[in-house]
């Protein structure tokens, strides 16, 4: 059906990605579009915590310490399998490199500062673990083939069943290297979607050669809000295009249809959250609604040093508008599989900003690996998890500094996550969920401790660390990993459901085809669909996908790196 | 030399019949360009 002005509900990666198609394929002027959202940084985003305080939540539960830097959530890139999000930063200039395009931008970066991680997995006693001894046996290497031979029109098989259900005659897979390097570079847990497994292995099949490193993974030149999302606001907004912030739609009206089964968005109810106004908006026949509807760091809650991020058991702001449209339609999906079991999706990052390089030095000491390069995932040296066994208590990222354009030569920015917030902490006997930014520097300290192959050790120096720290903000995430939920494929609607008249849904929490969630791809390519469908641009013009998976030479390599 | 060829061409052509077979039940020759036909207003 095709429109001829937009309202997008959300202002992230999706729906900034659908506008730029709307006006640069489909012709249409900046001002034809208006988007209404809480705030539009993104769900990764990346700011000084003082930008962030006076946000949605944040306001009403103030810091004490406001100082250092944020971001709730970390990503890489991979330029091979990120097609669509490479073609979208193509199409818009940097916002901090003059004469470039964000596209170049991250390539001139990436290509002067290669990924090669060293020091992937750590142990203590061991150090720095082999991870190219992948550590499978005959029977994880049985299941996992069958997982990759498994078709696209045979995945519906994998409905509704969990990675730990999948394995689970073969439990010594959740203490393979192959496993504690796949569930934190891509954040899956036992509980998440097989399916969504069975969608990475197939998608990131060539990853699997050489995952040890990371040697396919690029970055951003610094945090992905201003190297990704400031070029498309700035971009957007040139364009004419309205972003209306400090909004929250909270409902819907449709029109009535005899089975109620046709979908035309009619209107929308939101709450101005600075005046605490409700508002209305009209949608009449000409206009699109573009919704993501669903976000990994709804509901989202920041500590700071002194201070536990606080649990949040709001249901999230889009999916609650989700779940309001789903009530009423039958083919809209299940948002309860996603939003009501954080149990399975809830993380806790940190965010540490110290004012030298102390701290930085020695993690570059242990890891023998220069700043950038590093995602390093800490196994326990005890059996943490349900099924008795060990695994990864706590990983890092150690960016490239600085991080953050405003980020002082001095000072130092590494960002950090505990996969499973409800175990308890090696160095500090509390659930990471309840720690301090103190307490995690300390429990951090501590894991580096346990690897350092000396002479000396960092737990000499803590004193000297911690003097250094200028703040540490913990995040709590109640849906971190909720677009990796146990889910059925009808769980999540289609980008255009099925009679919709004049609503799609965009993000991380729609069914696409092939495409892996948890990427700026799958998000920018649901977006690129909702564009050309309403502007009428044949499906022929989205941007080519790759299939790794039906390259002969990628699936050699693959066979051969599974018995290493 | 008649039996060898024989045999070598049976032993190809149960290969080859695997190699299809194998493709075929994993998708090797899916195409998945006609998921996206559902989308593309320009068709209706």
């Amino acid at each position: 059906m095709q429109k001829k002005k937009a309202i997008m509900i959300g202002a992230g990666l999706s729906n900034m990605a659908a506008a730029v198609y709307l006006i640069q394929e489909g012709k249409w002027q900046g001002d034809q579009i208006t988007f209404y959202s809480l705030d539009d940084h993104g769900s990764n985003d990346g700011a000084p915590t003082g930008d962030v305080t006076d946000e949605y939540w944040n306001k009403n539960h103030p810091m004490e310490n406001q100082k250092g830097y944020v971001a709730r959530g970390g990503r890489m890139l991979n330029y091979r399998t990120y097609v669509d999000l490479m073609d979208l930063l193509d199409r818009i200039p940097s916002a901090t490199e003059p004469n470039m395009t964000a596209a170049e931008d991250t390539r001139d970066f990436d290509a002067k500062h290669r990924t090669f991680d060293k020091a992937r997995l750590l142990e203590g006693g061991k150090g720095i673990i082999d991870g190219g001894h992948l550590g499978l046996n005959n029977k994880s290497r049985m299941l996992l083939t069958q997982m990759i031979m498994m078709s696209d029109s045979d995945e519906e098989k994998l409905d509704n069943v969990t990675i730990a259900e999948y394995f689970k005659e073969d439990p010594a897979f959740f203490e393979s290297n192959f496993w504690y390097m796949w569930e934190t570079t891509f954040a899956f847990r036992t509980r998440s979607s097989a399916q969504e497994l069975r969608r990475y292995m197939h998608q990131m099949i060539y990853e699997f050669t050489q995952i040890e490193h990371l040697v396919g993974v690029n970055r951003t030149r610094y945090n992905q809000y201003e190297s990704i999302m400031l070029p498309l606001i700035n971009y957007l907004k040139e364009q004419g295009c309205h972003i209306v912030l400090d909004r929250l739609v909270t409902d819907w009206s449709f029109k009535d249809t005899t089975m109620q089964d046709k979908i035309t968005v009619t209107g929308l109810h939101m709450l101005n959250v600075t005046t605490n106004q409700e508002e209305y908006v009209a949608v009449d026949d000409d206009t699109a609604v573009i919704f993501t509807n669903g976000s990994i760091t709804d509901s989202a809650t920041l500590g700071d040093f002194d201070t536990p991020a606080a649990e949040n058991m709001d249901y999230g702001a889009a999916s609650s508008l989700w779940k309001k449209a789903a009530e009423q339609f039958y083919n809209l999906g299940t948002p309860d599989k996603f939003f009501a079991d954080r149990d399975a999706s809830e993380w806790v990052s940190f965010t540490l900003t110290t004012k030298d390089h102390l701290l930085l030095n020695e993690i570059t000491r242990i890891t023998t690996q220069e700043p950038g390069n590093a995602l390093n995932s800490f196994i326990s040296t005890t059996p943490i998890s349900p099924l008795h066994q060990k695994d990864v208590n706590m990983s890092i990222v150690v960016h490239h500094q600085p991080h953050f354009t405003s980020q002082k030569p001095n000072e130092t920015v590494i960002w950090g996550y505990f996969l499973y917030p409800r175990r308890v902490g090696e160095f500090v006997t509390k659930p990471y969920i309840e720690m301090t930014g103190k307490e995690m520097v300390q429990e951090l300290i501590g894991q580096l401790s346990k690897v350092d192959p000396g002479p000396g050790n960092i737990r000499d120096k803590e004193a000297l660390i911690m003097d250094s720290v200028i703040n540490n903000i913990p995040v709590y995430m109640p849906y971190a990993s909720a677009l990796f939920n146990n889910r059925a494929k009808s769980d999540r609607p289609k980008v255009i459901p099925a009679h919709s008249t004049n609503l799609a849904f965009t993000g991380e929490f729609v069914e696409q085809p092939y495409q892996m969630i948890f990427t700026e791809q799958s998000a920018v390519r649901s977006g690129e669909i909702a564009a050309f469908h309403f502007a009428g641009i044949p499906m022929s013009r989205l941007v080519p996908t790759p299939r790794y998976d039906k390259d002969l030479k990628t699936l050699a390599r693959a066979a051969k790196k599974m018995f290493a | 030399m008649k039996k060898k060829m024989i045999l070598l061409s049976i032993g190809l052509g149960i290969a080859a019949a695997g190699a299809g077979y194998l493709a075929k039940k994993t998708g090797f020759f899916e195409d998945d360009a006609w998921l996206y036909d559902e989308y593309d207003s320009t068709l209706n």
